[in-house]
């Protein structure tokens, strides 16, 4: 597989820096974390943990705690292509671990130094990472 | 190409893998469905994810998911990421997770390693189960 410019900028590993909607911070809390990697051979993988105390009591969850653990909590894998023309790159998800999250999602791609940044199309979010090195 | 005896246990775990399985005991799990998927990562700066799904449709029926489905969405999932860390003498490979969805999980979990071909093979310390993973390649 001949790997264009772009796959080459983005395989690897990215920091979670932070997401903005509408020019302000998305709330996941003081000190969310995440991590996205792009691999060599097509394959991606994304999570992002809103900063909250996941806590359970007793030997299984109740309802409650699950709520609350998963409430923001991203986490989906699958392979990616990237539409150099159009700039995005589209997530295919194999799996995500939000119930009735499903398909593809599309993604706007810009490099900026240590920095990329990815927007959801026809949206004023966008999602800031730091390359990992 | 460089002979793969020769090469060390963290050069050999960088990479993704796909899950194939769990065995407890030498017994297949069937508590993840018939077609669980999964990917584990093991990047070149010390950095891990993984995440296993069971092969299980969970719904939600409005907006947010209610309780029950939280629940049920996290039933037998797995999903965290952190650093690791080797140690070659005793065959263990740290995961420091930074996060995991799991209510209550916490702190570092520790996998005897074994390469077999193009599987890797995660023993949690101090248990008979086998996690299995296939190479990416």
């Amino acid at each position: 597989m001949t790997q264009s410019e772009v796959a080459k900028q983005l395989i690897g590993s990215w920091r979670y820096i932070g997401t903005r909607i509408n020019g302000g911070n998305w709330d996941r809390g003081a000190n969310p974390k995440g991590m996205i990697y792009y691999g060599p051979h097509g394959e991606m993988a994304v999570q992002i943990a809103p900063d909250v105390k996941r806590t359970r009591a007793g030997a299984e969850m109740t309802p409650e705690e699950a709520k609350i653990a998963l409430k923001d909590y991203i986490a989906y894998f699958g392979t990616y292509s990237i539409d150099e023309q159009a700039g995005t790159v589209t997530h295919h998800r194999q799996d995500s671990l939000q119930p009735g999250d499903k398909g593809d999602l599309v993604r706007r791609y810009e490099f900026a130094g240590d920095r990329l940044v990815l927007r959801p199309p026809n949206s004023t979010m966008e999602v800031s990472w730091e390359r990992i090195k | 190409m460089v002979n793969e005896s020769s090469q060390s246990a963290v050069q050999r775990l960088i990479g993704s893998w796909l899950y194939v399985g769990s065995t407890l005991d030498g017994k297949p799990q069937p508590e993840r469905g018939a077609s669980p998927k999964g990917i584990i990562i093991y990047d070149a700066h010390g950095y891990m994810a993984c995440h296993v799904a069971p092969d299980r449709d969970v719904a939600r029926a409005g907006k947010e998911p209610t309780g029950d489905e939280a629940k049920a969405a996290l039933a037998d999932h797995i999903a965290y990421f952190g650093t690791y860390s080797v140690d070659e003498r005793e065959r263990t490979v740290t995961h420091h997770r930074q996060g995991s969805v799991q209510p209550g999980d916490k702190g570092d979990v520790v996998r005897g390693y074994e390469f077999a071909g193009d599987r890797l093979i995660l023993r949690p310390v101090g248990t008979t189960r086998e996690v299995i993973w296939e190479r990416i390649s």
